[in-house]
């Protein structure tokens, strides 16, 4: 029965085709142990269908139709970096082009942190000590090809009782190309005892040709230590995006992660906070503007291992054209984490009647003394309020802009990054009057 | 200033609004009376424009222009306003905010120069006073997790600041305590002067006491069924809409 399953799962010929770039790929490639579990995991899973719990709403196969071929490395100008920086900002910049680590873009780096490619670096103890430990290759079939094929990304070590002043901003840019291509940027961040440190991460594409961002991000905050993340997805219009962010929280530690999804043609997000520390806070936010046949996909898991930890989650969306959300937010409260505090929303807004959105909020309480609460809306722009507006003086079309800017500063206004919050905000404002006008039009 | 005639309006298929007749000079104040679901609400969401509501039959000249015909924003660019029964509550946008971008989107239709936050700051305080309304409203979400008597306190703030030409007040002093009933009529009765007009929806003559009307028409099923001065407002205080509703049922027959 195993066989059958198995045949009709990889009839994908460029499943295949991974399995074997794997093994023409040198057999002295650093990670080897790590990399070949994850093309046996990947090999095993296939790639994912519709008939996987985890991608049930999802139709997979422009991932899985397309075969995509590694990008040639390229060159970055100046200029085509400017959109996606922040001038009045001091950041530590490390920036990859087409996933191949971009040096002469880089900042200097101050002390007490470490931070280097991660091609770089895989002998570093702390990298063979943690690399894949978070991000497990055995469910999810993208994050094994990308454990199998990663190179280029960040590693960052900040030592203990150290705050770090400048937040470091990666990017990840595509630039367009002929044949479709496929990066797998993969990140690790440490933070020890008592640091504290801020960190953006942009992926952006240029130009509208079909490419795959297939990301993995791994966080480890120690006890004490705060970490603050913000992730701007930004892909090109055939962008295709597939990133897993894993956080793991030590004792009263306390991670902020604000997800913007603008921009791609499919985007699959899983972000996942484990609190394994008591007293530790998660709070995970997303925000997402989307229209045309955008989709996107966000699926969170907040996992409350320990006593007294409080998490926060709130996500929101605006939906135009014919676009379509998923939000599937779990949170599970293990036995032993009493005085568990959880809060979950997740609310859109429709622009258009095939605009859809699909949202299951899922707990899995196994704690008797937990505050849980969770909820989720879906409605169009509230006509009373725009009529409200209208009868005040305020044109039709400012007054929506109005609505939609109040729904959306929700989620911005939390971010504490003041340039960041304000280039999100021109953004955003962009983009809102982008979508209103293919409403309208 | 306003006439209505022959004004027939309802919801998809049903009319609720039988032929309204009505003449509004300026400085005129007019009560409009009548039990619940006469219709009165309807006649003032249809002046204001809401899309809900679409008219069959009659017209709305409003200063020699048709009011049927504009936009809601244009009718408030062109100075109609109205205080809303039910305030709309909208999260995420502050108090301070909303007026000064209404503000500015009347003068900026009116080819007047918009105000900055600095001005607006020092005529905002002045307006606050009249409403005896505390500077903290202004950082609050419109509305949001206001009482009752914030509410209609806030429209009456939003008619100081707006300074339209024609006031219509849909039951402005349902749900009042007697004190904010006061302050509600005592702004009503300062911005009202002789080049303006306010329509005044209510259910309850107590609010005439405070606002004394120059007339009182009293509306049953969507007609204007019966007219007259102030006095009329107490007759019915003291005698209930029943015989009104009995005379205006002989008449029909």
């Amino acid at each position: 029965m195993t066989g059958s399953k198995k045949n009709t799962r990889h009839t994908a010929s460029n499943h295949t085709s991974w399995i074997q770039k794997f093994e023409s790929s040198p057999n002295g490639q650093p990670l080897r142990a790590l990399r070949q579990r994850a093309i046996a995991d990947f090999d095993r899973l296939g790639y994912p269908t519709t008939a996987d719990e985890a991608w049930k709403s999802v139709n997979p196969s422009a991932l899985i139709r397309t075969n995509f071929g590694p990008a040639p490395p390229a060159s970055l100008a100046d200029a085509e970096l400017e959109p996606f920086i922040y001038p009045d900002l001091q950041t530590i910049r490390l920036v990859f082009v087409n996933g191949y680590y971009a040096p002469e873009h880089a900042s200097d780096i101050p002390e007490g942190i470490t931070i280097a490619n991660l091609a770089d670096v895989y002998d570093h103890p702390l990298v063979k000590a943690h690399l894949g430990k978070l991000a497990q290759t055995a469910d999810l079939a993208f994050t094994a090809l990308n454990t199998a094929f990663m190179r280029d990304g960040v590693f960052i070590h900040v030592q203990r009782n150290i705050t770090v002043e400048a937040p470091v901003h990666i990017l990840f840019i595509t630039t367009a190309s002929e044949t479709p291509t496929i990066s797998h940027p993969r990140n690790l961040i440490i933070a020890d005892e008592n640091s504290q440190l801020s960190i953006v991460e942009t992926y952006a594409g240029i130009g509208s040709a079909a490419y795959f961002t297939n990301a993995v991000t791994e966080i480890i905050a120690r006890d004490n230590a705060s970490v603050n993340s913000i992730r701007l997805e930004l892909q090109g219009t055939a962008g295709l995006h597939v990133a897993n962010f894993q956080a793991q929280l030590g004792r009263s530690s306390r991670m902020t992660f604000h997800d913007f999804t603008l921009g791609g043609a499919f985007v699959r997000n899983d972000v996942s906070a484990y609190m394994r520390g008591e007293g530790s806070e998660a709070t995970v936010n997303g925000f997402y503007a989307l229209e045309g046949s955008q989709h996107v996909d966000n699926y969170t898991l907040l996992e409350h291992a320990e006593p007294h930890c409080p998490s926060h989650e709130l996500y929101k969306g605006i939906l135009g054209g014919s676009s379509r959300a998923i939000f599937r937010g779990k949170i599970h409260v293990h036995q032993k984490a009493q005085h568990t505090d959880a809060y979950q929303q997740n609310e859109n807004i429709l622009l258009s009647d095939n605009a859809r959105v699909n949202t299951k909020p899922q707990l899995e309480i196994y704690a008797d003394e937990v505050k849980c609460s969770h909820g989720a809306t879906i409605g169009q722009l509230d006509e009373n309020a725009l009529f409200y507006l209208q009868a005040r003086g305020i044109p039709k079309a400012e007054a929506k802009r109005i609505l939609l800017r109040a729904f959306a500063d929700d989620i911005i206004g939390r971010v504490t990054l003041a340039p960041v919050r304000s280039h999100l905000s021109d953004l955003i404002d962009t983009r809102l009057e982008h979508i209103d006008a293919r409403e309208t039009a | 200033m306003l006439e209505i005639r022959n004004l027939h309006a309802g919801v998809e298929d049903a009319e609720i609004l039988h032929g309204i007749n009505l003449a509004v000079n300026a400085g005129e104040i007019h009560a409009i009376m009548g039990p619940n679901g006469s219709g009165k609400s309807t006649l003032a969401q249809v002046l204001a424009g809401h899309e809900a509501y679409s008219v069959t039959e009659g017209e709305v000249i409003y200063e020699g222009q048709d009011l049927l015909d504009m936009d809601p924003d244009e009718r408030a660019v062109h100075g109609v306003f109205l205080a809303f029964q039910y305030p709309v509550e909208i999260p995420g946008v502050n108090s301070a905010y909303f007026l000064r971008t209404a503000l500015n989107a009347l003068r900026t239709a009116r080819d007047e120069e918009e105000v900055d936050a600095i001005d607006f700051l020092t005529l905002i305080r002045d307006k606050l006073k009249l409403v005896e309304m505390d500077e903290k409203f202004l950082k609050r979400s419109v509305n949001e997790g206001f009482s009752g008597g914030e509410k209609k306190r806030h429209e009456i703030l939003q008619m100081a600041v707006l300074e339209p030409r024609l006031s219509i007040l849909d039951e402005t002093d349902s749900g009042l305590d007697i004190d904010a009933l006061r302050v509600v009529a005592n702004g009503v009765n300062t911005l009202h002067s002789a080049d303006k007009a306010t329509i005044v929806v209510t259910h309850y003559q107590r609010l005439l006491n405070n606002i004394v009307p120059d007339f009182v028409h009293v509306m049953l099923d969507g007609r204007i069924v019966q007219s007259g001065d102030k006095t009329l407002a107490l007759e019915l205080e003291e005698k209930g809409y029943d015989w009104i509703k009995e005379e205006h049922a002989t008449h029909s027959v």
